[in-house]
C-alpha cells in the first residue's frame, strides 16, 4: 500500500542524507511507475524484445548508482528526475535495438521508434487520447493499478490511458465488447478500492 | 434471484460497451440521461462514471486536451460526476453470492435440476448427475471448485467464457453443453450425460487394439477437436479421462475449455509443490511450463499425441512425479512407440510422435493437418498387413535408414522430416560460442568429468549396430551429446544418428548440458570383423562404469569409411597433456559456428554441409584469409582441416599490433608449415612466410590435418599433427585480443584449391590452468544475522541461508576478507519471486578496490544468466556479459562460481554457471566502477552478498578459496 506524503517526504530526506535503504525503498516505490512508462515507451514496437523489467532494472540501479546527482527534495522533483533517466534508458536501448534490428524493426513498424531525440512522450508523440500522465498522481495511479489483476490491469491501462478504442480492446483480448467492458468496468472498481484504501 | 443479478450484470457491461463504443466514435455522452434510460442500473452506472472519473483525474488530461484547449468540455462532461454515491461494498457482496461454491456437494433440488448422484470429483470440480425436470432429460452438471488460491471472481470469469465457448460448438464427438448458470449462489454447467466408458478405462483394459482402431478413434477425436478449434475453442486438458465412449463406441469429448489454464504462477506452484493440478502428464510443453500466451490448438494436438501414444503403447510417454515431469514434457523426447509394441507402423509413429513434438513449430500446424494425416494412414491398409520384417526381428531397427552411404555420416530420421528442413543439417543442441561477437550463447564442456550430471531427465539410451558398414547410435534424451573418438561428433537430426567407423577400437563420450555424463566418458566397445551380432546398450545408471562391449563391423570396410575416420583420431601428446591439465576443472572449449563464416570474401566461395566448411579458391595466386573468430589472451586453437585439391590452408591471427600467419602447404604428399610474422597488418606475402618444418607429419590429401597453435602470453607454439614445428615465436607484447582467419591457400594458376574445415576449437583460460587453490572456506556458518545483515530479511538455518523477503536489495556481508586470487562458489535457489528484480550479485574486492556486483539473473520470469560487471550493462558494447548464456529458473538449484585473478593492476573475473563458463572479463582494475562496499561503508576486501526483489531465496552453499599465483 502507499505510503503517507509525509512518510514519503521522510524517506527522501532520509535517501538524501545518504541512507542506500531509503534510496532502495524509494525506487520500490516506483516501480509500477516505471512498468508503466516503459509499456507506453514499447507499446507494439519492441515490446517483447525487450524485457520491460530489464529495463526498469537498468533504471533503478542507475537512479541507485547517480542518486548523489538528484537534486531535489520532495516526491515530484523525484518523480521528474527519475522519469528523465527512465526515459534517457529507453530511448538508448529503443536505439539500441532498432540500430541492431533495423530492417526488422522497419518492416514492421517504420522506422519512428527512437528517432526521436527529445523526451519520450512529448505531446507531439502522443495519440491525441492518450493520457499526459506527468505529475505524482501517475505515480500513485501506477501503484493501485499494479495491485489489479492482470487483465483488468490491462484493460484499464489501455482504454483511460492509452486511450484505446472499445474495438481495439476486443482484438487485443480477444473477448466480447461486453466482456471487455465489464472487464473494466471491475477494474475500475477496484482501483478505486485501491486508491481510497490508501487514503 | 442470482440469476437475475446476473442479468443486471450482463446489462450493465451492455451499456457500458456502448457507451465506450459511442465515445469512440466521438460522440460525448450525457451521463444523466443514461440513468434515467437505466433507472435499475442507477447505482451502478454512477459508481461506473465516478471510478471513470477518479482515473481520468489521475492520469491527466489527454494529449488532445492540452494541445486544444477547446476540448475541455469533454472532460468536463465526464468529470463531472464527483464521489461515488453508491458505496455497496461489491468485494463483500460478490463473496456472499458465490459462498456456496465452497465445496459442499450439491443433494436434492437444485433449481430446476433434481440431483441423483455425484458422477466424480476432480481438481476442476464436482459432477453430477441430475434429472432436468423441465426438460425431462438427464444431464450431467458440473459445478467449478474454487480454492484458496484463486480469485473467485477470475476463476468464475474464466468458467463463464468458456462456459459459453463450449455451448456454440455443435459435434458428434463433442459433448453437447445445455445450459450455463448460477443457482443459489453455485455457478454450473448443464451437459449431456454420456452414458458409457471413459477412454482411460478402455486403454487400461486394453479394449483399442488394432492399430487401425486406434487410428479410427483419434481421428475422430481430432475432427471434432477441429471442429472446435474453427470456432475458436480450444480444449486444454484433453486426456482420456476426458473422453466417452459413448454407447455406440463413438468417441465424445467432455469438459470442453473448462479446463483451468495454466499461469506461471500455478506452474511454479506445481513445480514447487507438487500436485495441485493433478498429474500433467498429458499437458504439453507450453501448458506445463506456463506460458499461457502460446497454449492454442496446437497444445490440442499435443494433448491428442500423448493419447495416441497412450493407446498405441499403454502408457504414457513421461511417468513419475509431476516435478520430473515436467522437466521431461519440456526437454526429454519420448520413447519411441516401436520400442514398446513392434507391431506399430512407422506411419502412426511418425504421426504420433510430430503430434508430440516439443516446438510448436514442429508439430501439425492444425488439427486439420492431423486429421489428413490419419486419413492418409487409414487409406493404405497393406501398410498395415505387411510389417517390414526386420522390424519383426527387431522393433528397434526399423528406424534405420538403409542405403545411406557416400562416406560421411549420414544422419536420417524417418520420423521427423520436417524437422530436418527447419534446421537445415545443423547440429541440434548445440549452441556454438560466437567468435564474432566474443558472445558465448552457451560454451560446451568436454574433457571435464567432475560436472553432475542432471539426473531430472533420466534415462539415456544409446545404441550401436551394425548395419551395412554402419554404425547406428539411437539417444532418447534429445539434450545429450554424443562423441566418437574425442572428435567425431554424431550430429543427430531427430532421435537417429548414425556414423561410419572403422574396424578397432572406439570411444564414446556422452555429454549432457555440457558435462560429461559421469561413468560414460571413457565408454569404450571395439567394431570387430565380420560377425552380426547388433549392439544394444542401456545406460540406465548416470554412475555405472564403462563397459567394454563390441560391434560387429562390415567385413569390407571401404575406403571412404577408412578415409573418414583415418587423421586425428591418435591422442595427440601435446593435447593430451593439456587437456589432462584441464581436466580437473572445467574447460569451455569454444568451437566456431561454421554457419557463421561468410559465404563468399574475396577469391573465396565457403558452402557448409554437415556441419563442416568447404572453403574454394579460384585460380591464381591466392593466399588470403578472412577477418573471423575473436578471441583473447592465452589459450589452445586447434584447426582441423582437410585439403581436397590444390596448394593446402592458412591460419592467421591478428592482434592490433602483428599478424601471425601460419601456412600449411601441401606439395608432392608432403606437407610443410610455414610461419610468418608481420608488422601491423601487413598483408601476407609467400616468400615472408619462415620454413619451419618442411616435413611435418603429414596425412596427405584428404586427410584430415590438424593444426595446433598454443598461445602462452607472448610465446607461441605451433604443432602440425602432434608434433611440435619449429621454435615458439616471442611476440613483442601479449597477445591481447587478436582475431584468428582461416582459408584456403592457392599458389597456382591452373588448379583451384579445396579445403575443408572440420573445427576450429579455442581452449581458454590454459594460463590460469594450474592454479593452486587453497581450501575451501565454508561462509555460511560464519554468518551471524544481527551482525551481518545490511538490509534484507535474512535467516539461518544449519548451513542454510534463506532470504525470505526484501527490498530493492538485500544485502549481507561475508566473512570473507579476500586479497589477491580468490574464487567464490554458491549454491542457490530462487523460489517464487514477488517482484520482477530477480538479480543476485556479488560484490568483489578485487586489488585494492571494491568493485561494482556481478549479476546474475537479471530480469523477468525466465531469468537469464550474467548481467552486468565493474558498472557494465549487458547492452554495453564493452561489456563482457552475455545474457542467454544460462538459463536461471525458479525452483531449480544453480551454481554459480567466480574466479578473481589478479595480477598488478590487471584482473581476471571469470564466472561459472552450472559448471559452464559464462565469460571472462580481463582488464585494468581501475577500469571497474566501485561497488557496495563504499556504500556499505564496509572496507574495501569486504566479500557481499547482494539479493535482488521480494522472493524467497535459499542459498545452499557459499563458500571460497583462496588462488595462490
Amino acid at each position: 500500500m502507499r505510503m503517507q506524503k509525509r512518510e514519503y517526504q521522510a524517506l527522501i530526506e532520509a535517501a538524501l542524507k545518504g541512507n542506500q535503504d531509503a534510496i532502495g525503498q524509494l525506487l520500490d516505490r516506483h516501480r509500477p511507475y516505471l512498468k508503466m512508462l516503459t509499456q507506453r515507451a514499447l507499446e507494439g514496437r519492441l515490446q517483447g524484445r525487450i524485457g520491460d523489467s530489464d529495463l526498469i532494472q537498468q533504471t533503478c540501479l542507475s537512479a541507485f548508482r547517480d542518486f548523489e546527482k538528484f537534486t531535489g527534495s520532495d516526491e515530484a522533483q523525484f518523480v521528474a528526475w527519475l522519469r528523465k533517466i527512465h526515459e534517457r534508458n529507453i530511448h538508448d536501448t529503443i536505439r539500441k535495438h532498432v540500430g541492431a534490428e533495423k530492417r526488422s524493426i522497419i518492416n514492421e513498424r517504420g522506422a519512428e521508434a527512437g528517432e526521436d531525440q527529445r523526451g519520450l512522450f512529448h505531446l507531439e508523440t502522443l495519440s491525441p487520447s492518450q493520457r499526459v500522465m506527468q505529475t505524482e498522481e501517475a505515480v500513485r495511479l501506477a501503484e493501485a493499478l499494479s495491485l489489479l489483476s492482470e487483465d483488468q490491469c490491462e484493460a484499464v491501462r489501455l482504454r483511460h490511458l492509452e486511450g484505446w478504442s472499445l474495438a481495439e480492446l476486443e482484438i487485443h483480448f480477444g473477448r466480447s465488447e461486453t466482456a471487455v467492458a465489464s472487464l473494466i468496468k471491475r477494474g475500475l472498481e477496484n482501483l478505486r478500492k485501491h486508491l481510497k484504501h490508501e487514503e | 434471484m442470482s440469476q437475475k443479478n446476473q442479468l443486471v450484470d450482463g446489462d450493465l457491461a451492455r451499456i457500458i460497451a456502448s457507451s465506450m463504443r459511442r465515445i469512440d466514435e466521438g460522440e460525448v455522452i450525457d451521463q444523466r440521461q443514461l440513468l434515467i434510460d437505466h433507472p435499475h442500473l442507477k447505482a451502478d452506472l454512477e459508481a461506473y462514471f465516478a471510478d471513470v472519473a477518479l482515473i481520468e483525474k489521475l492520469a491527466g488530461p489527454t494529449a488532445s486536451d492540452l494541445l486544444s484547449l477547446a476540448k475541455l468540455e469533454d472532460s468536463r462532461n465526464t468529470s463531472s460526476f464527483s464521489a461515488p454515491v453508491s458505496e455497496v461494498d461489491s468485494a463483500q457482496s460478490f463473496k456472499k453470492k458465490h459462498a456456496g461454491h465452497n465445496s459442499h456437494a450439491l443433494q436434492g433440488r437444485f433449481g430446476r435440476y433434481m440431483i441423483e448422484k455425484t458422477l466424480g470429483e476432480g481438481a476442476m470440480g464436482a459432477v453430477y448427475l441430475a434429472h432436468d425436470t423441465e426438460l425431462e432429460r438427464r444431464v450431467a452438471l458440473k459445478v467449478p471448485k474454487i480454492d484458496g488460491t484463486d480469485s473467485v471472481e477470475m476463476l468464475l470469469e474464466r468458467f463463464y467464457r468458456e462456459a459459453r465457448a463450449a455451448a456454440t460448438l455443435h459435434h458428434r464427438g463433442i459433448c453437447p453443453v445445455y445450459d450455463v448458470g448460477n443457482q443459489d449462489g453455485v455457478s454450473y454447467i448443464a451437459m449431456a450425460y454420456i452414458a458409457g466408458t471413459p477412454l482411460s478405462s478402455c486403454i487400461s483394459g486394453g479394449k483399442i487394439r488394432s492399430l487401425r482402431n486406434i487410428g479410427v478413434v483419434v481421428r475422430k477425436l481430432a475432427l471434432a477437436l477441429e471442429s472446435a478449434h474453427q470456432k475458436g475453442v480450444i480444449h486444454r486438458d484433453l486426456k482420456p479421462a476426458n473422453i466417452m465412449l459413448d454407447e455406440d463406441n463413438e468417441p465424445v469429448i467432455m469438459d470442453f475449455g473448462l479446463a483451468r489454464q495454466l499461469d506461471k504462477d500455478d506452474a511454479a506452484r506445481l513445480t514447487v509443490a507438487g500436485m495441485i493440478m493433478g498429474s500433467p502428464a498429458y499437458m504439453s510443453p507450453e501448458q506445463v511450463s506456463g506460458d499461457i500466451d502460446s497454449v492454442g490448438p496446437q497444445s490440442d494436438i499435443y494433448n491428442l499425441g500423448v493419447i495416441l501414444y497412450e493407446l498405441l503403447t499403454g502408457r504414457v510417454p513421461f511417468e513419475g512425479p509431476a516435478v520430473a515431469l515436467i522437466g521431461q514434457i519440456i526437454a526429454a523426447n519420448p520413447v519411441l512407440p516401436s520400442k514398446y509394441a513392434q507391431k506399430i507402423d512407422p506411419e502412426l509413429e511418425a504421426i504420433c510422435l510430430k503430434m508430440m513434438a516439443k516446438k510448436k513449430a514442429d508439430r501439425y500446424q492444425s488439427m486439420q493437418a492431423v486429421v489428413d494425416a490419419l486419413t492418409a494412414y487409414l487409406k493404405y491398409p497393406q501398410k498395415l498387413s505387411t510389417p517390414c520384417p526386420q522390424k519383426t526381428e527387431d522393433p528397434s531397427t526399423k528406424a534405420v535408414v538403409s542405403g545411406s552411404d557416400e562416406g560421411v555420416p549420414v544422419l536420417r530420421n524417418p520420423v521427423k522430416k520436417s524437422k530436418a528442413e527447419r534446421s537445415g543439417n545443423k547440429p541440434r543442441r548445440f549452441k556454438l560460442f560466437d567468435f564474432f561477437n566474443g558472445n558465448s550463447s552457451r560454451t560446451k564442456t568436454i574433457f571435464a568429468a567432475a560436472l553432475p550430471a542432471f539426473l531430472l531427465l533420466g534415462v539415456i539410451t544409446l545404441f550401436f549396430r551394425s548395419g551395412d558398414r554402419m554404425v547406428q547410435v539411437t539417444i532418447d534424451d534429445s539434450t545429450a551429446v554424443v562423441t566418437i573418438d574425442g572428435k567425431k561428433k554424431v550430429i543427430f537430426d531427430g532421435e537417429m544418428g548414425h556414423v561410419e567407423l572403422e574396424t578397432g577400437p572406439h570411444e564414446v563420450t556422452v555429454t549432457r548440458d555440457g558435462a560429461v555424463i559421469k561413468g560414460w566418458d571413457q565408454f569404450k566397445f571395439e567394431v570387430k570383423k565380420n560377425g552380426n551380432q547388433p549392439l544394444v546398450i542401456e545406460v540406465l545408471d548416470h554412475a555405472a562404469q564403462p563397459r567394454e562391449v563390441s560391434v560387429t563391423q562390415p567385413r569390407d570396410a571401404s575406403a571412404a569409411s577408412r578415409k573418414a575416420n583415418a587423421a586425428i583420431d591418435k591422442p595427440d601428446p601435446v593435447l593430451s597433456r593439456l587437456l589432462a591439465i584441464m581436466k580437473q576443472k572445467p574447460i569451455d572449449v569454444q568451437e566456431f559456428d561454421f554457419y557463421r563464416a561468410p559465404l563468399r570474401t574475396g577469391a573465396y566461395v565457403t558452402t557448409i554441409r554437415d556441419g563442416r566448411m568447404f572453403v574454394e579458391s579460384d585460380l591464381g595466386f591466392v593466399d588470403g584469409a578472412w577477418p573471423w573468430a575473436d578471441h583473447a589472451g592465452s589459450g589452445l586453437i586447434q584447426v582441423d582441416v582437410r585439403t581436397t585439391e590444390g596448394s593446402g590452408w592458412l591460419v592467421n591471427l591478428h592482434n592490433q599490433f602483428t599478424e601471425l600467419g601460419f601456412l600449411i602447404e601441401l606439395k608432392h604428399g608432403k606437407l610443410s608449415l610455414r610461419r610468418s610474422l608481420f608488422g601491423a597488418k601487413t598483408n601476407s606475402l609467400m616468400p615472408a612466410y619462415k620454413l619451419l618444418s618442411e616435413q611435418a607429419p603429414t596425412h596427405g590429401l584428404n586427410q584430415f590435418d590438424q593444426l595446433l597453435v598454443l598461445i602462452e602470453g607472448r610465446k607461441v607454439t605451433a604443432f602440425l599433427n602432434g608434433k611440435q614445428c619449429g621454435h615458439p615465436v616471442i611476440l613483442d607484447f601479449d597477445i591481447g585480443k587478436y582475431r584468428v582467419l582461416v582459408g584456403a591457400f592457392n599458389d597456382s594458376r591452373e588448379h583451384i584449391t579445396k579445403v575443408e574445415y572440420e573445427r576450429i576449437l579455442k581452449f581458454p583460460l590454459i594460463d590460469d590452468a594450474p592454479l593452486a587453490a587453497g581450501e575451501w572456506e565454508d561462509l555460511i556458518s560464519d554468518i551471524d544475522v544481527n551482525r551481518d545483515v545490511i538490509s534484507g530479511d535474512w535467516e539461518k538455518t544449519g548451513n542454510t541461508l534463506y532470504l525470505n523477503s526484501g527490498g530493492y536489495e538485500n544485502i549481507l556481508r561475508l566473512s570473507a576478507r579476500p586479497k589477491g586470487s580468490y574464487e567464490v562458489e554458491f549454491a542457490f535457489t530462487r523460489h517464487m519471486l514477488l517482484t520482477d528484480s530477480k538479480a543476485i550479485a556479488l560484490a568483489l574486492p578485487v586489488g585494492n578496490r571494491s568493485v561494482d556486483p556481478v549479476f546474475f539473473g537479471w530480469g523477468a520470469r525466465k531469468l537469464s544468466g550474467l548481467s552486468t560487471i565493474g558498472g557494465l550493462s549487458p547492452s554495453d558494447s564493452r561489456s563482457p556479459c552475455s545474457t542467454s548464456a544460462f538459463d536461471m529458473e525458479e525452483g531449480k538449484r544453480h551454481e554459480i562460481r567466480l574466479r578473481v585473478l589478479v595480477k598488478g593492476t590487471q584482473a581476471t573475473i571469470s564466472a561459472f554457471a552450472d559448471g559452464n563458463p559464462l565469460y571472462s572479463w580481463q582488464g585494468d582494475i581501475s577500469k571497474l566502477s566501485s561497488g557496495f562496499q563504499t556504500i556499505t561503508k564496509d572496507p574495501e576486501d569486504t566479500l557481499l552478498l547482494v539479493s535482488h526483489g521480494n522472493g524467497k531465496t535459499t542459498f545452499h552453499q557459499l563458500r571460497w578459496r583462496r588462488i595462490d599465483e
